[in-house]
């Protein structure tokens, strides 16, 4: 029943904003964070049943061949967590931002959150191509909300590519069940054993290539840029920090079941995709004078370590990825509610024209210090001891070259977070032209912000400390063992 | 990790070296450092430079040591960032490599052995710590940062930088090659007479001694891979002590004559003796002249090469330390033997300059001392060898002979050589220009930003996935 409640809740919310949209033309900002932290525990219910004993829920009590099953180990209770942590700091920036006033965009904001919750939770292939629909088409919307023309394009944009990564899904989806006649995807890792390989060929391309577009891995990372550089502020947060790791689940999820024992080459493709994310992203945030499409550049590359984590097909390279998911979630919502507020202040994004803040705003300028060290991987931060789990696990698999990509990743990060990082503490306009210059224009202080900023870079250092000790470890390795271990997923769905 | 690895027979020299670097460094820091926030910043960052310091030698595992090794790197890059930021960059981004390199080693020495112990590395992994290790001992061709890091770095900077982290760089090849190993020996010689070649043409007093550094850590190298270990040690534990007293007092005669330039300087020691007394006295005992730590080291170093060596390894090795008497000779006559009267006199600024030249012959006599603080050690050669600067005495002579002609042609020619010597490789890290450069035109090619590309793409993918599932 928890796990139902996860999806249902958001979803109830979602319809109940327009309705009472009908009573009041602003809504009271209590009222939207009452609904988002019920909302929230009620993910965090799922997320705390799913940790302690894994827990499967057969809809309307039909078997799994033929109803829908909604399932929650250690793998989904993680993102879970990533998503609620990340799905509420977004509102919180948002509700500060906007009030309680564009009733769409809470509307949206919970569909979106109840169809994450969905792809989290599903057991059915087919479901889980429904629930990316809402998530998808919540999210083209999130991107288009401020309705400048920039917001208009990177939403289109990301309509049109989206929809053809959906396709691919869709695709994959379809074949697998002219292959099999089942959608379960517990059943399934079991029948595709039996499947021609010709057809698993098929089916694996088009799962691959379709969720890893919306991952947005090198190669066909197009809209990510342009999404989550035109968003507001807490949607690019979001969209970084939360939608890609969902899209990081769904590919570890379909993955881990499916191509484990049938088709290995599968994590080859997924390592050879993760190092060229990697290199491309961060070669390409280099050449960036744009500072929210930097981060998102900077986003494309901590992808490609999280799918070289994936790709060793290991249950410490799993590990490593949700653990470097986690972390980049922290890192990434930070930096980007950290680098909008300082350029809507500014008035502008370009990395040169943002000087003089560290007189200005230090509280903010510190905070994106912290998290930018932790995303390069400077210890004590949690940055390193991911990325040398990630290093750890891929050399355990037999592969250098992806290790090396990370090692030179953190050379190349280094050198752009340090450009940024330079312009914040260079001395400002204001401290070489007239003081009789009108003053920038005033804007509301953003302390919920900066508290969320603050606490994340707190939780970085934490996070990286705790990394060293054997318990936390442990907490850590026991997702990726949930996540390869097949068999016990399979037993869990079937009751075998 | 444990605090006992600090005193372990390898670590001892480094913290010993490592002691009195810092508190010279935070003394001469005061003094070096004029506005009261480049003080305080100066001093934090020397707590943790030793806090990192302290790390990297009680480390038992080698990600701990890499940790250490990166709060030690970022503590410098923010010292040398307080004069050069370009030149800090460099440095950090080359050191930021070297610990991803050695990470990368380290990982795949843990998938081998499934131990993470500081210890001697297999075979398919030691090129990851040679490399790595390589960057932070500044190896021939991975040596671009340290000219630059070193020469630009505030003086007390400098001198943690040449005293201290290169010499973890040595630390870490001590620890994972214990055994003879021929290839370090080879990198070793020639990395000595590299560095002392190019020592010679520079005008820039802290040039000549980034490079003298590159030079001794050739030394070592080369003692690493002969597999004396403690000899390396040993020798770190001096050079450090020389080349703190050498940073130092550069950087009281910078802040005295107010240029660094040979040129300029010239006939100043005339004039004021006690801010270059120190420099001289450190130039001596990096000379290696007879009766020096120096020279002891430098013989046990190519004594330790054996007769098996190849014959132009001690030759070189040889020609390297003579060479050392030749450089440094550069740098320290034209104070006292031109007169400058012609140029007008350099700049001139009375001050506590006492104190800190007093500082820097005190820790000369700890050079004069390591002598007698590891006779254990340099026992067995003095015995072996007696003395004899290579493995034959005409071969001995003929090295000092060409290190002599070497230095002669150059001071010949010296006129028509720029300020900072001959040209080095360097790997620009700018978007303008080098290797970046190109890589930035590649990835702007990476992103059309077209709807008919980006299927294109797909596609293309989608059949790449095909064929090779």
């Amino acid at each position: 029943m928890t796990l139902v409640l996860a999806i249902v809740v958001p979803l109830v919310a979602a319809f109940l904003i327009p309705v009472f949209h009908l009573a009041r033309k602003t809504l009271p900002v209590s009222l939207i964070g009452i609904m988002g932290l019920i909302s929230l525990s009620a993910s965090m219910a799922a997320a705390y049943a799913g940790w302690f004993s894994p827990e499967v829920s057969l809809l309307g009590g039909w078997a799994p061949e033929i109803g829908i099953v909604l399932v929650a180990d250690r793998l989904s209770s993680a993102f879970l967590l990533i998503t609620g942590i990340g799905s509420g700091a977004a509102l919180a920036c948002a509700l500060e931002k906007f009030g309680g006033g564009p009733w769409r965009f809470y509307a949206i904001f919970f569909l979106l959150l109840g169809s994450m919750n969905g792809i989290l939770l599903t057991g059915d292939l087919f479901n889980l191509f429904v629930f990316y629909e809402i998530f998808s088409v919540a999210a083209y919307l999130l991107v288009a909300f401020s309705m400048s023309w920039q917001a208009l394009e990177a939403g289109l944009k990301y309509l049109v590519l989206g929809t053809i990564g959906a396709l691919f899904i869709l695709l994959g989806t379809a074949f697998t069940f002219m292959a099999t006649g089942i959608l379960n995807m517990a059943l399934l890792s079991e029948a595709l054993v039996s499947v021609p390989r010709e057809t698993l060929t098929a089916i694996s391309a088009c799962l691959v290539l379709g969720l890893t577009i919306k991952t947005g891995a090198f190669p066909v990372h197009f809209w990510l840029p342009d999404a989550h550089s035109s968003a507001q502020t807490a949607v690019s947060a979001l969209l970084s920090g939360v939608l890609v790791k969902v899209s990081i689940y769904a590919l570890m999820r379909v993955c881990f079941l499916f191509f484990l024992e049938t088709n290995g080459t599968v994590f080859l493709a997924i390592t050879v995709i993760g190092s060229l994310s990697a290199l491309g992203g961060h070669l390409m945030a280099l050449r960036q004078d744009d500072i929210k499409r930097l981060l998102a550049y900077s986003t494309v590359a901590q992808i490609g370590y999280i799918l070289i984590g994936v790709g060793c097909a290991s249950a410490a390279g799993a590990a490593a990825a949700v653990f470097h998911s986690f972390n980049h979630m922290l890192m990434k919502m930070g930096l980007f509610i950290a680098a909008g507020n300082v350029s809507d202040e500014k008035g502008t994004r370009e990395i040169c024209k943002l000087t003089g803040l560290w007189k200005e705003k230090p509280f903010w300028v510190l905070g994106f210090t912290v998290l930018s060290a932790a995303i390069v991987g400077i210890p004590p931060l949690n940055g390193f001891m991911s990325k040398w789990f990630i290093i750890l696990s891929s050399a355990g698999a037999g592969t250098v070259i992806p290790a090396l990509v990370i090692a030179a990743g953190t050379v190349i990060s280094a050198a752009y977070y340090l450009r940024v990082l330079s312009a914040f503490v260079s001395p400002g306009e204001s401290d070489q032209e007239d003081p009789f210059k009108s003053s920038p224009r005033k804007v509301r202080s953003k302390i919920v912000s900066l508290t969320i900023v603050g606490s994340f870079a707190m939780f970085c250092l934490a996070l990286g400390i705790m990394a060293f000790s054997p318990f936390s470890r442990e907490y850590f390795s026991s997702i990726g063992r949930t996540a390869v271990d097949v068999g016990a997923y399979v037993g869990l769905v079937t009751g075998r | 990790m444990s605090l006992s690895n600090l005193f372990d027979g390898i670590n001892a020299p480094f913290l010993a070296a490592g002691l009195v670097l810092y508190i010279s460094a935070v003394i001469s820091g005061e003094w070096y450092f004029k506005a009261p926030g480049e003080r305080v910043r100066f001093r934090v960052l020397v707590a943790a430079a030793s806090a990192g310091s302290i790390g990297i030698l009680s480390s038992g595992n080698w990600l701990l040591f890499v940790f250490f090794l990166e709060i030690l790197t970022l503590s410098l890059w923010s010292m040398i960032s307080m004069k050069e930021p370009r030149a800090a960059l460099v440095y950090l981004l080359s050191q930021l490599a070297a610990a991803g390199l050695i990470l990368v080693g380290t990982a795949g020495v843990y998938a081998h052995t499934g131990s993470l112990a500081i210890g001697p590395v297999p075979e398919p992994w030691r090129v990851f710590f040679m490399a790595g290790f390589g960057i932070k001992a500044a190896f021939p061709l991975l040596h671009f940062w340290l000219p630059e890091a070193h020469g630009k770095a505030p003086s007390p900077a400098s001198a943690l930088l040449s005293g201290f982290a290169v010499k973890t760089g040595i630390l870490g090849l001590i620890r994972a090659f214990p055994e003879p190993f021929a290839p370090l020996v080879l990198i070793g010689t020639v990395m000595a007479f590299f560095g002392a070649f190019m020592a010679v043409f520079p005008r820039d007093i802290k040039r000549v001694l980034a490079y003298s550094t590159m030079s001794h850590l050739g030394f070592m190298t080369a003692a690493v891979g002969a597999g004396s270990g403690e000899i390396a040690a040993a020798y770190a534990f001096s050079h450090a002590m020389i080349k703190g007293n050498l940073f130092i007092s550069a950087g009281i005669v910078e802040k005295t004559f107010g240029t660094r330039d040979i040129f300029a300087l010239r006939g100043s020691g005339r004039l004021h003796f006690a801010a270059v007394a120190a420099l001289t006295a450190g130039a001596f005992f990096a000379a290696g002249l007879p009766g020096t730590a120096s020279y002891l080291l430098k013989n046990s170093v190519i004594s330790s090469l054996g007769h098996t060596a190849p014959w132009w390894q001690p030759f070189m090795l040889t020609a390297a330390g003579m060479m050392a008497a030749g450089y440094l000779l550069n740098i320290t006559a034209p104070l006292f033997f031109r007169d400058n009267s012609k140029n007008g006199t350099p700049k001139h600024e009375e001050g506590g300059n006492i104190i800190f030249a007093v500082l820097s012959v005190t820790i000369l006599l700890l050079v004069i001392a390591a002598d007698s603080f590891f006779p254990s050690i340099l026992h067995a050669f003095r015995v072996d060898t007696g003395f004899t600067p290579a493995s034959d005495k005409l071969e001995a002579f003929i090295a000092s002979a060409a290190a002599g002609l070497i230095i002669l042609l150059a001071r010949l020619r010296l006129k028509g050589i720029p300020e900072q010597g001959l040209p080095d490789i360097k790997i620009c890290l700018s978007m303008d220009e080098g290797p970046l450069y190109a890589f930035n035109r590649v990835s702007g090619c990476c992103h059309p930003g077209r709807l008919n590309t980006f299927v294109f793409v797909a596609l293309v993918f989608l059949v790449l996935l095909m064929l090779t599932l």
